[in-house]
């Protein structure tokens, strides 16, 4: 799996395997614990996240830096 | 002439990512459900003027709904299981696969042939399409065991659920379109019950954070804070590195996926001139249904969950204008079947008797659709881009459902269905209750406002909390 370089991933989520709603409910947890600035990578493969996760940055005003699907896993980095 | 190939290849290009691989906004994906769902009825009220007239009594077309489908396809289980000499459960109607089937309702010569076991295959078909169009299907086996028991426990209080309120949210929602009382009913119920289920959810991971250890990333490279791998990909199977690219199984599903296009046509073609034509465009209508699902990711269980769980109500708002419609859409079949007595009952198409029971049930589908994760119409697209997880909770609900279906012929059951004192479905129907067609139309839109204004108010309150602990 490619390796986003230029960003500083402070933690990495891996829900691969989980259904909605915990994908969700573990990105807006673990999101929860972390301070202002830090960054998270998020690992899912359902495809329900594709619509909740940049919701839930639209709303929240966190930044979703990035946005991609590799070979069936969709990769979500997302600054708090 | 190659720049202008070069053109038609980019427009191609650019309109199969937005209709194809990128997912829909939810007010397209509402639409073209309710699209559908007035195709559906459309087609159900032709059939029964066909009925009439004395055409094949077998193609009878229902309008959507997946109730009776349920039971039909858990009977073709609980018989193939009985062939098997495995254990079954003792109330099968069927003797299979010779092809005589003793259905509990109604006679058919195939239990697919109840109308709604095909709608229930083609929302499942439309999501298979869809899903390989995208590029999106992959069998994932999840490796989690709380998966499976949200999974087995959700199926089961579906499964009940389903036998007490008659139907499943989508049931819900063409009865909604429809004016019955019962499907009023049976969205206060889930609306409780997944208010229930949420607060479970809530409580498990809870549970499951506090098990976990949390390690930061230390900078020098990718270090898990909670890594689940709790997934097994059988097929397609993921490059072994970054630079293997799509494997086969991922680069030929949308060929796949026309293919079976091709072949749905030429199979339904064939089939309505063999005397099933209102069954095969009920098929196509079910198969757009579970397309415009798997596109928009419309779900019934995160509409009716998520105000309660992560505080969003798009969902729910995007299911309140499928609800409204459907509520105008149905209304010209409606002035047909009253205007034409021979075809009257297809003004009451699926209202059905509400009681006591159906608040029961809907509550119990409710809590289970939240734990779950689907219910009967998700489940079905969502099976079809290869949720193993997924298979469990709707296998569990065809069974259970199918062995608990003659429960409602005892006098127990009939009692909590009686409406209202009443055992006569039309005093159900709001037109009939209200004695005037505006103004039961008025307060079925006014009903659906005022739950979408309601789920989007609970959706503003948990999202403040969250933001508020954040």
């Amino acid at each position: 799996m490619a390796v986003t370089t230029d960003i500083k991933i402070d933690r990495v989520l891996d829900v691969k395997g989980l259904v909605c709603p915990r994908p969700m409910v573990m990105t807006m947890n673990t999101l929860k614990t972390m301070e202002k600035g830090q960054v998270l990578q998020v690992l899912a493969n359902d495809s329900s996240t594709k619509h909740s996760i940049p919701a839930l940055c639209e709303r929240s005003g966190y930044k979703l830096l990035e946005m991609r699907e590799e070979a069936g896993t969709f990769i979500y980095i997302i600054q708090k | 002439m190659s720049e202008m190939d070069f053109g038609i290849k980019g427009w191609f290009e650019t309109w199969y990512r937005k209709f194809f691989r990128e997912k829909w906004p939810l007010w397209i994906a509402a639409i073209f459900m309710a699209l559908s769902g007035i195709i559906a009825y459309g087609v159900a009220t032709w059939s029964l003027s066909r009925t009439v007239m004395g055409e094949n009594p077998y193609d009878q077309a229902k309008p959507l709904g997946t109730f009776l489908g349920l039971k039909e396809l858990g009977g073709i289980i609980n018989s193939a299981l009985g062939k098997l000499g495995l254990p079954h459960y003792p109330f099968s109607g069927y003797i299979w696969p010779d092809g005589q089937t003793i259905s509990y309702f109604v006679q058919y010569p195939n239990p697919l042939l109840e109308p709604t076991a095909g709608t229930m295959l083609g929302i499942l078909f439309g999501g298979l399409i869809a899903a390989l169009l995208a590029k999106e299907f992959a069998l994932k086996v999840p490796l989690d065991k709380l998966e499976y028991g949200l999974a087995l426990v959700g199926g089961v209080l579906m499964g009940v659920g389903a036998v007490f309120q008659f139907g499943c949210p989508i049931v819900s929602t063409t009865n909604l379109g429809a004016m019955g009382v019962q499907a009023i009913i049976m969205v206060i119920g889930m609306t409780i019950g997944s208010f229930f289920g949420a607060k479970i959810i809530v409580w498990l991971e809870k549970r499951r954070l506090a098990s976990i250890a949390c390690v930061t990333a230390d900078g020098a490279g990718y270090r898990p804070l909670m890594h689940f791998e709790k997934t097994k990909t059988i097929w397609p199977k993921p490059p072994v590195n970054a630079d293997g690219g799509e494997p086969f199984g991922i680069r030929f599903q949308p060929y796949l996926g026309l293919i079976l296009i091709v072949v749905m046509f030429i199979v339904l073609y064939r089939f309505s001139h063999i005397g099933y034509p209102a069954l095969s465009m009920s098929f196509l209508a079910a198969t757009l249904t579970g397309f415009a699902m798997q596109r928009g990711g419309m779900c019934f269980a995160y509409a009716y969950r998520e105000p309660f769980l992560t505080g969003f109500a798009d969902m729910s708002r995007a299911m309140a204008l499928l609800y409204g419609l459907l509520v105008i859409g149905f209304l010209p079949f409606k002035l047909l079947a009253i205007a034409i007595p021979d075809i009257s009952y297809a003004e009451i198409f699926a209202v059905s008797p509400a009681g006591i029971g159906v608040l029961i049930g809907a509550i119990l589908f409710g809590i289970g659709m939240a734990l779950n994760g689907a219910c009967v119409s998700d489940s079905l697209w969502r099976t079809a881009e290869g949720q193993v997880k997924i298979w469990v909770g709707l296998t569990t609900l065809i069974c259970v459902s199918s062995w608990l279906f003659p429960m409602r012929e005892e006098k127990w059951f009939k009692s909590i269905f009686a409406p209202f004192g009443s055992k006569n479905i039309t005093d159900v129907y709001l037109p009939n209750i209200f004695g005037s067609y505006p103004v039961a139309v008025f307060f079925t839109l006014g009903v659906i406002t005022l739950w979408a204004l309601l789920m989007t108010w609970f959706a503003g309150r948990t999202f403040k909390r969250y933001m508020e602990g954040a």
